[in-house]
């Protein structure tokens, strides 16, 4: 170790009271930093996956125009060849093909207006958490043709439970009428609390056949690896599926756009939290080292006075700073750690009040963590960088000072 | 009877396991009136002493009894009660609170003694006045000389109307002139008002004035004459 | 173990006691304010780092949590001026269930009666609401159908206002309003023709074909994607009700007057009808409010202890340098109390300059910002959660009342350490302290 970083590492301790006080202030600003970036990043990683797993998997593929307008006049032809395509192609861990159309289910006197969704029943499985999402009852199968399932909150309006008949009416894509009766044959919850109110599941084959939508599909949902492949496996699709009738291929960020959006405002309020945070702990810094060299106005001049160049001062006093972060920093980071860690693999479930304002995002009432290597990182540049700034106004003062002045002010 | 008295009193300080023994069995009464100094070279023990017979230390075997009372059997509240009302200090420098006027240092103890505010100005127009500092009332003690300091310093110490003023080395940083002024001042509220005066100091010029000499040596009173 | 516990009373009682001892010695010796006031400002540039970083950490924190709530407070605003009103009247049994079998059946007037006595309601409408489907020649869409008076739903919910094509419900018979967004899957514009179809009160299927007369575009994208509107007369006659209706929904002249209307309604109609707020109406929206509110303690919380570090570095630091002025003043009679109490002055007016140029550096941050915050660059997120693309921050109470508790507890505590460590020292020691 040279001189200088000696010098500033025991410079440190020097007044360990106060060195004491500036680490803790730094430990508590790390900790919160890893600990809130990782729940933030575990909450949004859970929205995206929630989400993604409720709808249309991480990439969907549609005919031109369904995004915009979800309704039946756009679609897929899902044909050998195009299944064919679809077990092909690289980074596709399944997928499955769905058709929805709007209609009005009703029991007796009650009415309501539904988005009807036909699944594949062994395929959606494989790529939405729908079946599982069922508390009463089953899921659709092949085997029991015309059954239904209702969500929660739907099932609830109309007072219909598993067994019961309901009427569902709508518009066949011949742009007849088309109308039915089916039987309830499951409840399912869904934590969105608008599509809770007004969304069923019927087969794929009884959709089909209903709206007279003979192989054609609304849309093929596709599930990726995770999330970031999204993109990979959307541009891969295309490729292969370019020259057949027009095509869609989307990517869950562009399906779902306000969610997206979501995240940035969330992100962007508790970055401006942290960063206050930081700058809090930053003057912090700044007034720890500007009082250690004022009150070393005297020994900075015995040392300009020895001949220690200007420059090298500067670096002494910075050094000082970034060792004195550096130190919080570490011990933040050793702290902040194996706490997230621990979280991520103990997620809380939220209860009561809180359990219902999370609904309203449409999110299940569990929080998790989730520690990507950005974020201490990241931390670790934030802080650092914060020491140099706070520094730097301490360092050029302890540097231009003559050696006389700085001889003669005590 | 005294004042204020020691019996026996020692003080052993301990310093990284060596001990060293700044005050080593003392016997000092002081009768009301008294105008005393306690001279001797550096290091024998006259601040140590100065600080066991103010209430500002607690001696390390004997005993200190003020106006009667024995301090060791006293609570540090009832100290700084005894301090308050019946002592009266004054250093040898750096001697004021920096952040207030040379009035408000002298009205300071006041206060604290909770004597209200008319009476607060009157007595402190006074005592600046006979110490012949009216004029330097609302400066800061930045903006005095040092021997303007240590007269309000002075003021500030008989202005409670304590029992005893305890001052050590008061003279030490000043100029003869200035020091003789300052000595010759205390000598003068000694006579008119009979306030008790114990001084520590190394100055032959305030030896010379005082009338009663306790010469200390190795913590221990060599000599202690009284004028006739 | 019991000799253990009594110590610790013991102990608890005598600090108990120097508290107290410490804070009549605040309220009695006014010079110890002026010499804790001067204090504060003997080391200029140290005060004026922690007083910046007090200021910036109370401003920052102050002004994203008025920015954030700024929003929850639209998403409140919008829920009540695009639907909820501030009091509802419905028939017992309607919100279990809110279908048509739970109506009031003469059309509301027993409730028309009473709210036009009550002189808190600026003004009330009645409705009829029914789950239905809209189609269009190109496609069909899952709706709300709300039946209602033009003219007395205007001056309830901003429908009427928020026209951006066609006109608001007029003289003309057998006209919809439609949101935009639900325009636009459907493939009309103003004037075409669409098909309303929901089942009646006798359960059979009800169908009749409208013109749109208009669209609309609130800030609530579920609104607009599912929200359907016709005159009441023919929303009755659609779905045979003859003159019932759903709800009465009444807007109250200030919104802090909705509990004690809907108790007033609630007293005078009886068991005949189920009066609620918006605040029942919408759990989960006071839910998330509540929520955000415990959320800003939090946040506040956070910055003041970042705060205490440095502003206890500090005072440790004044203390420390002043040893011996502190020797000095215990010599002339001041007691530990007095000590005490003239640190913790000391810290809390450090704090409380801190809080004055926060204060002024919010002013500042609320006076550029008057015109809102425009975030349309993110209008889809926002209109989402029911926020319109201009944020203006709200300030509330809480926002001003909370730094200050919480500096003010801060201060207490990070003035706690070296106002002990200088009240401790022996005199004797202090002095010989240079």
């Amino acid at each position: 170790m040279s001189l200088e970083w000696r010098l500033a590492w025991r410079n440190v301790w020097r007044n360990p009271r106060r060195t004491g006080l500036t680490i803790a202030a730094t430990v508590f600003a790390v900790v919160l930093v890893v600990f809130f970036v990782a729940m933030a990043a575990g909450l949004h990683e859970k929205m995206i996956e929630d989400a993604v797993r409720l709808q249309s998997g991480h990439v969907a593929v549609a005919g031109a125009g369904y995004f915009e307008n979800r309704t039946l006049e756009q679609y897929v032809v899902v044909d050998p060849a195009v299944e064919a395509a679809f077990d092909g192609a690289e980074g596709v861990r399944a997928w499955a093909p769905r058709v929805l159309g709007f209609g009005l289910l009703s029991k007796e006197t009650d009415a309501r207006g539904v988005a009807v969704l036909g699944v594949d029943p062994e395929r959606e499985p494989e790529v939405t958490t729908l079946a599982e999402r069922v508390q009463r009852g089953a899921f659709v199968s092949n085997d029991t043709p015309r059954g239904i399932v209702l969500a929660s909150r739907l099932a609830d309006n109309l007072g219909a439970e598993v067994g019961d008949v309901l009427f569902l009416y709508s518009q066949a894509w011949t742009l007849e009428s088309a109308f039915d009766l089916f039987t309830v044959v499951g409840v399912m919850k869904i934590p969105d609390v608008n599509m809770d109110r007004s969304f069923a599941v019927i087969s794929l084959a009884d959709a089909r056949d209903f709206f007279v939508y003979g192989d054609r599909a609304s849309e093929v949902a596709v599930l990726a690896s995770d999330a970031e492949a999204a993109p990979l496996v959307a541009a891969g699709l295309r490729s292969t599926l370019e020259g057949a009738e027009p095509v869609d291929v989307r990517t869950w960020d562009r399906l779902m756009p306000e969610l997206v959006q979501f995240i940035f405002l969330d992100d962007a309020a508790m970055y401006m939290l942290l960063v206050i945070l930081v700058v809090v702990v930053g003057f912090g810094i700044l007034n720890t080292i500007l009082m250690a060299v004022l009150e070393r106005t005297r020994e900075l001049g015995v040392l300009l006075a020895l001949g220690l160049r200007p420059m090298a001062v500067f670096r002494v006093v910075y050094v000082e700073s970034l060792a004195l972060a550096g130190v919080g920093l570490l011990l933040g980071l050793v702290l902040a750690i194996p706490l997230v860690l621990w979280f991520e693999g103990h997620p809380v479930a939220l209860t009561g009040e809180m359990a219902a304002a999370t609904e309203l995002f449409g999110m299940e009432p569990v929080m998790t963590w989730k520690l990507k290597p950005l974020n201490p990182i990241g931390s670790t540049i934030t802080i650092l960088g914060v020491a140099a700034l706070a520094a730097f106004y301490p360092a050029v003062k302890a540097a231009r000072g003559r050696p006389v002045d700085a001889l003669r002010s005590l | 009877m005294a004042i204020l008295e020691a019996r026996g009193v020692h003080k052993v300080y301990e310093t990284r396991g060596v001990e060293t023994t700044a005050v080593n069995g003392v016997d000092l009464a002081l009768e009301p009136g008294e105008f005393t100094v306690l001279y001797g070279p550096s290091g024998c023990g006259k601040t140590t002493l100065l600080n066991l017979l103010g209430a500002l230390d607690e001696p390390t075997r004997g005993t200190v009894h003020l106006l009667g009372r024995d301090l060791g059997q006293l609570s540090s509240a009832a100290l700084a009660q005894l301090r308050l009302h019946e002592l009266g200090f004054i250093f040898q420098a750096y001697n004021l609170i920096p952040v207030l006027t040379a009035r408000e240092n002298v009205e300071f103890v006041m206060e604290l003694q909770g004597v209200p505010a008319g009476d607060r100005k009157a007595r402190s127009d006074a005592i600046l006045a006979e110490v012949g500092l009216a004029e330097m009332a609302d400066k800061r003690p930045l903006e005095m000389s040092g021997g303007q300091q240590q007269r309000v310093a002075v003021a500030r110490a008989i202005v409670g109307r304590p029992a005893v003023v305890l001052a050590d080395e008061p003279t030490a940083n000043l100029d003869s002139h200035t020091a003789s002024a300052l000595l010759d001042l205390m000598l003068q509220l000694n006579r008119e008002s009979g306030v008790t005066f114990l001084f520590s100091t190394h100055d032959p010029m305030v030896i010379e004035k005082a009338r009663r000499r306790v010469r200390l040596l190795d913590g221990r009173i060599e000599a202690d004459e009284r004028e006739a | 173990m019991g000799g253990r516990t009594a110590a610790v009373l013991a102990g608890l009682r005598r600090g108990g006691r120097f508290s107290t001892q410490v804070f009549a010695a605040i309220a009695r010796d006014r010079i110890l304010w002026r010499v804790a006031w001067r204090n504060v400002w003997r080391n200029g540039r140290r005060t004026g780092v922690v007083v910046t970083a007090i200021a910036v950490g109370i401003a920052g924190a102050v002004l994203s949590m008025a920015i954030q709530f700024g929003m929850v407070f639209q998403m409140v605003e919008t829920a009540i001026a695009t639907d909820l009103g501030h009091v509802q009247v419905h028939a017992p049994g309607f919100r279990d269930d809110p279908g048509l079998d739970h109506r009031l059946d003469d059309g509301g007037r027993a409730g028309g009666v009473a709210l036009d006595e009550l002189p808190q309601v600026a003004a009330w409408s009645p409705r009829v609401r029914a789950s239905g489907l809209i189609t269009s020649p190109r496609s069909s869409a899952g709706i709300q159908l709300i039946a209602i008076e033009p003219a007395r739903e205007a001056a309830i919910t901003v429908v009427s206002d928020s026209m951006v094509a066609g006109a608001y419900l007029d003289g003309d018979a057998r006209r919809v309003l439609i949101g935009q967004a639900l325009a636009d899957r459907l493939h009309v514009k103003v004037g075409s023709k669409v098909v309303v179809s929901a089942t009646d009160v006798h359960g059979d299927l009800a169908g009749e074909a409208f013109r749109v007369a208009g669209l609309y575009r609130t800030a609530s994208l579920e609104m607009d994607r599912t929200t359907v509107f016709v005159r009441l007369s023919e929303g009755q006659k659609l779905l045979a009700l003859g003159e019932a209706v759903s709800e009465l929904v009444v807007r109250a002249r200030d919104r802090k007057d909705a509990a004690d209307l809907a108790a007033e309604l609630g007293r005078r109609l009886g068991s005949e009808a189920d009066v609620r707020t918006w605040r029942e109406l919408a759990p989960l929206l006071v839910y998330f409010v509540d929520m955000f509110d415990q959320m800003a303690w939090i946040v506040y919380a956070a910055v003041f202890i970042a705060m205490a570090f440095g502003i206890a570095n500090v005072l440790l630091m004044a203390v420390f340098e002043r040893t011996r002025e502190i020797g000095v003043m215990r010599s002339i009679g001041m007691n530990g109390q007095r000590v005490v109490g003239l640190v913790t002055l000391e810290s809390v007016f450090l704090v409380l300059v801190g809080l004055a140029a926060g204060f002024a550096l919010t002013g500042l941050g609320l006076f550029l910002l008057r015109d809102g915050i425009d975030l349309s660059r993110w209008a889809q997120g926002l209109n989402a959660l029911g926020v319109s693309n201009t944020i203006t921050p709200v300030l509330r109470p809480a926002d001003v009342l909370a730094p200050v508790v919480v500096a003010t507890i801060t201060a207490l505590l990070a003035g706690l350490w070296p106002a002990i460590r200088a009240s401790r020292a022996q005199p004797a020691d202090a002095l010989r302290h240079v």
